[in-house]
C-alpha cells in the first residue's frame, strides 16, 4: 500500500538537488579556477639576472619514475655561462606522452630549476609536439612560460608554479614547515609559505581553498567537515554571499 | 725460539672469528660480516691509517681504546668493538670533520650518486652540519694531466691517487704539497700527469677530486647500466666492467680480478671508447678511426654501399674464383676478434677456402709453433717467481698492466729481475742485474750468458753482469722467462732461437711469452696460425703473413680475406699496398683504414664492446666479452659473417650463433669456451689447468666505487641471479717482510 | 715577567710559585698583576690557575693535577691577557703546524681555529662553546689526562688541552665575548 508514496519518494533526491546552486561549468569556454597545487605542463626556471637554474644533474631524470625526462649536461662555456656553477644542462628534454605529473622532478630538483605550472589543457597531433625541449620550457626573460599554439593558458596558470612544496618541505621535515624555501621564481614573484597539516595556515595568501570546503553543498551528510555544517555554517556561507555579491558590484 | 701459528682467533663485537696472523682488522671484520667504514684503505695497497675513518675500539693493556682498523694487525685474543658508542662517536666526528671543508656541489659532481663520502654519511654521519666557518677554496677544477681533471676543494686527503702513483706505478708526478688543512694534491711542477695509469687515481677516488676528461659530464651513475667483460686492448686481458648510458659507451672500470689486473686498467683500456663510435660517426671509409656501417662492393673503381646478399655474393665470387687457381688464397690477420670468431674463420678457411695460408699476425710476432711450445706460466707465477728474466720490449708501452704486477712483486725483497736490456725499458730501475742486447744480438747474448767460457769480445759483455746472472738462473728454478718480440726491424728467429736456448739450458725455466695485439693468442688457439691447425694441433706449413704478401706480389697467391685493418698494422706498408693492389682483396673489419683503399668487398664487422665471445690472454686463460651497446648500421658479429660467406661459397659451418660457435670450438680444441662464456663474471679459466671458473669477489664499494658490485650481470644463466655468491678462496695478505715471524704466503 | 728566561732548577724542590716570583728566577709579574692562569709545560698542556702555584716542579707532581712539565717552558698569563685571544693563537699555531696527514688534526685544528677567531673577533654564538668542547672530545676521546687520541701523532691531543682548559677554566670571558660581540679586553 505504500507503493504508491514510494514512488514520489523516488523523486526526494531529485527535488533536493533542484534547489542547489548549479555546479557545471560551460567548460572549455569556462573553467573552473585551478587549485594552487595543481600539476601541470613544467617550466624551467632562470634566476633574476637570466642565468638558467638547472645545474643539468638529471636527479629529475633519475627519479621520474615514468622516465620522460631526458638531460644531458655540459661544462658551462666560461666566457658565457649559462647557469652558474661547472655544469648546465645542455639538452632537456620531457616527453608528455609518459609524463604522469608526479611532480617529483620538482621535488628532487636541488636548484628549484623546475617547477610546474597549472596548465594540463594541451593536446598534440603528433608525437614530435609531445617531447619538450629546453625551448619551450624555458621561461622567457620576464620569467613567463612559452605559449605554445596548442596550449589553452588562462589567468593565473602560470602563477605560483612551486606552491606545493612549501607546504610539505624538503624531506617532509615538520620543522621548516612554513618557511619559504627558495629564492622567488623570476616573474612570479614569492608567495606565502603554505601551513601544511599542524592548522597554521593562511589560504587568502596562499589561494589554497579546499576541494571539500568548495563542493560542500555536494557531500553527503558524513563527509561534511565539522565546522560547515549545522546553522553557524549556513550563516557564514550567507555572509561569503553576500561579501562576493557586494564585490561584484 | 718464534711459534709460527697458523690462525689466530679474533672477538669482533662479541663474536670470536678465525684470522691468519698478520692480517688486518679490517678485512677480517669483513670477512666476519662487520663492516668498517673506511676512506684511504685500499686492499690493493698497503694501509696509511690517514683518514681515521675505521677507528675501533681495541681492548688493550691500558683499556679499550681507539685503533685505526686498517693500520691494524690482528694477534691472538684481540676484542675488537667496532660499535660500542666511543668508536661511533669518534667515526661520526671524522666525518664531521672531512664534511667540514668538502663543497656540496653533488648535484654537478661526476661521483654524485656513486660518491663513498656521500654513501658513508649517509650510513654513518651528521644529518646537519655545525660548520658555519667558509670552506676552503681553491681554484675548479685544474687539469693535471690529458685526461685527469684535479678538484683540490673536494678532496679529502686520503692519499690513495698519491700512494697509487708513487706505491703500484712507481711515478712521482702527483704528490701532497702544503700541510695543515691547507694540505692539496699537487701535480710535479715540471711533469704533468701523464703517466699511463692516470684513469686508475680517478677510479679509486673516494669523492670526485679526481675526474676523467672524458666522462666529465657524460652521464650520472644512476644511469649507467653495466656489464663486466674483457680488455682486448693488449694481451693481458684485465677485466673491466663497461659501462653505457642509453646506447652509448660512457665509462670502462677496472674490476679486481685477482689472477690478472687487481683492479688496475691502463688508460689504453681505459678510455678508448671513442673506437666504438668511430669518433661520434666519422664515415670515410679510409679513415681508421671511423666505422663501417654498411656492406661495400667495388664497383668502377669505387667502393659503393650494397646489400649483404650482394657483398657475400661477390666476395663468395672473388674467394672462389682465387680458390680454384692453384694455391690462391690466403686469410690474414684476427688478433682482434673472439676465440669464437677466430676459429669460425679458421674454419672457413681451411675447410671452406681449402687453404692453410692463414695467419693473425701481421709478421710483427714470434712463431707460436716455437714459442708456445715452451713450458707456460701464468703472471702469477712471473709474480711469484724467484728471478724473472726479461726478454721483450718495455713493458710499460707493450702490456701496461703486466708491468704493474710485475713491478708490484719486484719491488718486495726475494724477487730479482734479470734485464735483457734491448731499450729503454720501465723495469729498468727494479733489475738486479741488467744486460744490454743491441739488435739482432739477443741469441749471441743469451748463448754467452749460460756458456762459462769467455764471452765474444763483439758483444761487449761485462763478465761480472754475465756471472751474477749466471748464478741467479741456477738451472732454472723458479725462474720465469717473460718473452716477446723485442725490436721489429730484427728477424723473429734471433728471439726464437733465444727462447730455445733458454729453454734448453734452464730446463725448469718457464716461460710468458707476450704476443703483441689482444687476442692474438686466441686466434692462435682457433688456428689462424700458418701451420697451426684449431687447438693448436700442427699441420703442413701454410704461408705466414710475410710470405702472403710476398706471393701476393709475385703473383703466386690471387686473393686474400683481411680480418681486420693490415696496411695499418703491417710493418712493410709499401710492400704491403703493392701486394693488395695486384690481389683480390675482401675485408671483414668494424673500422676504416687505409688497407680498404685496395679492397674489392668490404663486410662491416661488430667490434669490441657490440659482440659476445670469449678471449684468451698470454697466459692463456680464457675470459668473456660481453656485448653493451649495438653495433652500428648493418653490422654483424664476426661469427655471423663468417658463417653466411661459408653458406654463400656453398659450406655449412653449423655455427649460427655465438653458442654455437662457442660449444663447437669447446669441443674441437678442448679449451674452455662455454662454459667461461655463459658464466661471463668469472675469472676465467687457464687452458688445460683443472680448476673450475672461479666467480671473482664481491667488490668492496669504497675501494671500486662506480661498480656495481653486488649484482651478477652478464650473459647467460648467471646474469640477474641474486643469490648469494659461490665463496671465494681467500688467502692471507703478503706479510711485512720485516716482521720476524714472516712466513712466505701465496699473493693474492 | 720581569725576568724572562732560562733557568735550571732542581726539580721537585722548587715551586711554580719560586720559578715565577723568585727574584732569581721570574722576579715576579710587570706591575704586581695577578696571575689569571698559567701554562705549566709548553703550549699543549692544559693550563693551571693561581690555586696550582705550589705544585712542585716535578713531572709527577704535575701529571697528577692532569698537566704535564714536559719542556718545562712556563707560560704566565695575567689579568689583563684575554684568556680566549691566547687560546685561539695556540690554536693557530697548531693549526698551521698539523701536517695534514690524518683527518682530526688536519680538519680539527683549522675548525676550531677558526671557530677561536670568531669568538675572539665577535660572531661568537653560546652554543659555540659547546660545539668546541665536543670538536675537543673528536681528536682526544674524553678529554682526559693523559689524553686519548682519533690521530696517528701526538699533536693532535695537544690541540685542545687549552681550549678545553680555557673553556673549563673561563667559561664567563667566553660568554662575555658572546655578549659582547668581540674582545672585552680591548
Amino acid at each position: 500500500m505504500a507503493r504508491g508514496t514510494d514512488f514520489f519518494g523516488g523523486f526526494k533526491l531529485t527535488f533536493k538537488h533542484l534547489a542547489r546552486p548549479r555546479v557545471t561549468v560551460g567548460y572549455p569556454g569556462e573553467k573552473r579556477p585551478k587549485q594552487p597545487r595543481q600539476h601541470g605542463r613544467h617550466v624551467l626556471n632562470r634566476f633574476e639576472d637570466g642565468m638558467e637554474k638547472c645545474i643539468g644533474c638529471e636527479l629529475c631524470a633519475g627519479v621520474c619514475p615514468a622516465n620522460c625526462i631526458y638531460v644531458r649536461g655540459l661544462d658551462n662555456p666560461p666566457d658565457h655561462p649559462v647557469s652558474p656553477g661547472e655544469r648546465y644542462g645542455y639538452v632537456y628534454e620531457i616527453n608528455y606522452l609518459r609524463c604522469i605529473h608526479c611532480d617529483m622532478c620538482v621535488e628532487a630538483c636541488p636548484t628549484q630549476a623546475i617547477t610546474e605550472s597549472k596548465l594540463f589543457e594541451f593536446s598534440f597531433t603528433n608525437r614530435s609536439d609531445a617531447i619538450y625541449t629546453k625551448a619551450e620550457l624555458l621561461v622567457d626573460d620576464d620569467g613567463n612560460p612559452k605559449r605554445l599554439p596548442w596550449e589553452d593558458w588562462r589567468e593565473g596558470e602560470a602563477a605560483m608554479t612551486g606552491g606545493w612544496m612549501r607546504a610539505t618541505s624538503p624531506a617532509g621535515d615538520a620543522a621548516f614547515e612554513g618557511v619559504v624555501q627558495w629564492s622567488g621564481e623570476l616573474g612570479y614573484g614569492q608567495r606565502a609559505p603554505e601551513g601544511g597539516q599542524s592548522g597554521r595556515r593562511d589560504d587568502a595568501a596562499t589561494g589554497t581553498k579546499s576541494l571539500r570546503r568548495a563542493f560542500v553543498r555536494h557531500l553527503q551528510p558524513v563527509d561534511v567537515p565539522a565546522d560547515l555544517s549545522g546553522p553557524r555554517a549556513a550563516i557564514d556561507r550567507l555572509r561569503e554571499r553576500l561579501a562576493s555579491r557586494r564585490r561584484g558590484a | 725460539m718464534t711459534e709460527t701459528r697458523t690462525s689466530v682467533t679474533v672477538t669482533v663485537n662479541g663474536r670470536a672469528v678465525e684470522a691468519a696472523p698478520g692480517e688486518l682488522l679490517i678485512d677480517v671484520a669483513e670477512r666476519a660480516g662487520t663492516y668498517i667504514p673506511r676512506f684511504c684503505y685500499h686492499p690493493r695497497m698497503e694501509p696509511v691509517g690517514m683518514c681515521r675513518m675505521c677507528l675501533v675500539e681495541v681492548e688493550g693493556p691500558r683499556g679499550a681504546t681507539l685503533q685505526p682498523a686498517c693500520y691494524q694487525h690482528v694477534n691472538d685474543g684481540m676484542v675488537v668493538t667496532t660499535d660500542s658508542p666511543k668508536a661511533k662517536k669518534a667515526q661520526e666526528g671524522v666525518l664531521e670533520f672531512l664534511l667540514a671543508n668538502h663543497p656540496l656541489d653533488c648535484p654537478v659532481c661526476d661521483k654524485g650518486g656513486e660518491c663513498p663520502l656521500q654513501d658513508q654519511t649517509l650510513t654513518h654521519g651528521p644529518g646537519e652540519t655545525r660548520f658555519v666557518e667558509e670552506k676552503r677554496h681553491f681554484v675548479k677544477p685544474i687539469e693535471i694531466g690529458p685526461l685527469v681533471l684535479l678538484d683540490r676543494e673536494r678532496c679529502i686527503q686520503c692519499a690513495r691517487c698519491t700512494r697509487f702513483a708513487a706505491e703500484v706505478a712507481g711515478d712521482t708526478e702527483i704528490a701532497f704539497a702544503g700541510r695543515g688543512d691547507l694540505i692539496e694534491v699537487a701535480p710535479s711542477p715540471e711533469h704533468p700527469f701523464t703517466s699511463v695509469f692516470s684513469g686508475n687515481t680517478v677510479q679509486i677516488c673516494p669523492v670526485g677530486a679526481l675526474t676523467a676528461k672524458p666522462y666529465r659530464f657524460a652521464a650520472r651513475p644512476w644511469d649507467l647500466d653495466q656489464v663486466e667483460s674483457t680488455c682486448t686492448q693488449c694481451a693481458v686481458g684485465c677485466r673491466l666492467a663497461v659501462q653505457s648510458s642509453g646506447d652509448r659507451l660512457t665509462r670502462v672500470l677496472g674490476v679486481d680480478s685477482d689472477p690478472v689486473n687487481h683492479g688496475w686498467l691502463c688508460d689504453k683500456g681505459r678510455f678508448t671508447l671513442d673506437a666504438v663510435d668511430g669518433h661520434g660517426g666519422l664515415s670515410d671509409p679510409l679513415d681508421p678511426r671511423a666505422r663501417i656501417t654498411s656492406p661495400l662492393v667495388r664497383r668502377d673503381g669505387t667502393l659503393v654501399e650494397a646489400t649483404w646478399g650482394e657483398a657475400l655474393a661477390r666476395a663468395a665470387e672473388l674467394l672462389r674464383a682465387a680458390g680454384e687457381a692453384d694455391g690462391g688464397v690466403g686469410v690474414i690477420g684476427g688478433a682482434a676478434l673472439t676465440n669464437e670468431s677466430a676459429y669460425a674463420w679458421a674454419r672457413v678457411a681451411r675447410e671452406v677456402l681449402g687453404t692453410e695460408h692463414v695467419d693473425a699476425q701481421y709478421g710483427d710476432g714470434l712463431d707460436p709453433r716455437r714459442v708456445l711450445a715452451l713450458p707456460g706460466a701464468t703472471i702469477d707465477d712471473a709474480c711469484a717467481a724467484r728471478v724473472v728474466l726479461t726478454l721483450c720490449g718495455d713493458p710499460r708501452e707493450e702490456l701496461p698492466v703486466l708491468f704493474l704486477r710485475l713491478r708490484g712483486a719486484l719491488v718486495r725483497p726475494g724477487h730479482d729481475l734479470v734485464e735483457l736490456a734491448v731499450g729503454p725499458s720501465a723495469l729498468h730501475p727494479l733489475a738486479t742485474v741488467s744486460i744490454p742486447v743491441r739488435p739482432g744480438e739477443a741469441h749471441r747474448v743469451v748463448d754467452a750468458l749460460l756458456d762459462e767460457g769467455r764471452a765474444p769480445a763483439d758483444l761487449a759483455l761485462d763478465d761480472d753482469a754475465r756471472e751474477r746472472a749466471r748464478r741467479l738462473l741456477g738451472d732454472g728454478e723458479g725462474v720465469v722467462v717473460v718473452a716477446g718480440r723485442t725490436n721489429l726491424a730484427e728477424d723473429p728467429s734471433v728471439v726464437e732461437r733465444a727462447l730455445t736456448r733458454l729453454a734448453d739450458a734452464l730446463p725448469r725455466a718457464r716461460f710468458l711469452v707476450a704476443l703483441r695485439r689482444g687476442n692474438v693468442r686466441g686466434a692462435i688457439d682457433a688456428g689462424l696460425a700458418p701451420g697451426l691447425r684449431p687447438g693448436r694441433v700442427l699441420a703442413a706449413g701454410g704461408r705466414d703473413t710475410r710470405a702472403q704478401l710476398a706471393a701476393l706480389r709475385e703473383g703466386v697467391q690471387r686473393a686474400v680475406l683481411v680480418l681486420g685493418d693490415l696496411v695499418g698494422n703491417v710493418i712493410d706498408r709499401p710492400g704491403a699496398e703493392a701486394a693488395l693492389e695486384r690481389a683480390d682483396v675482401v675485408v671483414v673489419t668494424g673500422h676504416g683504414g687505409a688497407t680498404l683503399a685496395h679492397a674489392d668487398v668490404v663486410l662491416p664487422a661488430a667490434v669490441q664492446h657490440e659482440r659476445a665471445g670469449t678471449v684468451t690472454n698470454l697466459e692463456g686463460r680464457v675470459t668473456a666479452v660481453v656485448p653493451k651497446v649495438v653495433a652500428p648500421g648493418a653490422a654483424w658479429p664476426d661469427v655471423a659473417i663468417a658463417a653466411e660467406l661459408a653458406r654463400a661459397l656453398g659450406a655449412d659451418l653449423a655455427m649460427d650463433s655465438v653458442v654455437e660457435a662457442a660449444r663447437a670450438y669447446e669441443s674441437a680444441t678442448g679449451y674452455p669456451a662455454l662454459s667461461v662464456l655463459l658464466d661471463s663474471t668469472s675469472e676465467g679459466r687457464v687452458a688445460g689447468s683443472p680448476s673450475a671458473p672461479v666467480a671473482r669477489r664481491p667488490l668492496d664499494p669504497m675501494a671500486f666505487p662506480g661498480i656495481r658490485s653486488a649484482e651478477w650481470v652478464g650473459l647467460g644463466e648467471s646474469a640477474g641471479d641474486r643469490s648469494p655468491p659461490p665463496r671465494w678462496p681467500t688467502s692471507p695478505r703478503p706479510r711485512c717482510p720485516r716482521c720476524p715471524d714472516a712466513t712466505p704466503t701465496a699473493s693474492r | 715577567m720581569n725576568r724572562p728566561g732560562v733557568y735550571e732548577v732542581e726539580m721537585v724542590k722548587n715551586t711554580f710559585r719560586d720559578l715565577i716570583y723568585d727574584p732569581a728566577f721570574g722576579g715576579g709579574v710587570p706591575g704586581d698583576r695577578p696571575v689569571k692562569a698559567f701554562i705549566p709545560g709548553g703550549v699543549s698542556a692544559p693550563w693551571f690557575g693561581p690555586d696550582q702555584l705550589d705544585l712542585p716542579l716535578g713531572q709527577d707532581e704535575v701529571g697528577g693535577q692532569g698537566s704535564m712539565l714536559r719542556s718545562g717552558s712556563v707560560v704566565v698569563l695575567d689579568d689583563t691577557t684575554c684568556l680566549v685571544r691566547a687560546a685561539w693563537r695556540i690554536t693557530k699555531f697548531f693549526s698551521r703546524e698539523s701536517c695534514g696527514q690524518c683527518t682530526p688534526c688536519r680538519e680539527g685544528s683549522g675548525w676550531i681555529e677558526r671557530a677561536m677567531y670568531r669568538l675572539e673577533h665577535g660572531g661568537g654564538r653560546v652554543e659555540d662553546l659547546e660545539l668546541l668542547l665536543d670538536l675537543c672530545d673528536n681528536i682526544a676521546p674524553g678529554l682526559t689526562w693523559p689524553p686519548q687520541q682519533t690521530t696517528i701523532c701526538v699533536l693532535g691531543p695537544s690541540i685542545p688541552s687549552s681550549v678545553h682548559a680555557a673553556i673549563e677554566m673561563f667559561k664567563g670571558e667566553f660568554l662575555a665575548h658572546v655578549d659582547k660581540q668581540g674582545c672585552p679586553f680591548d
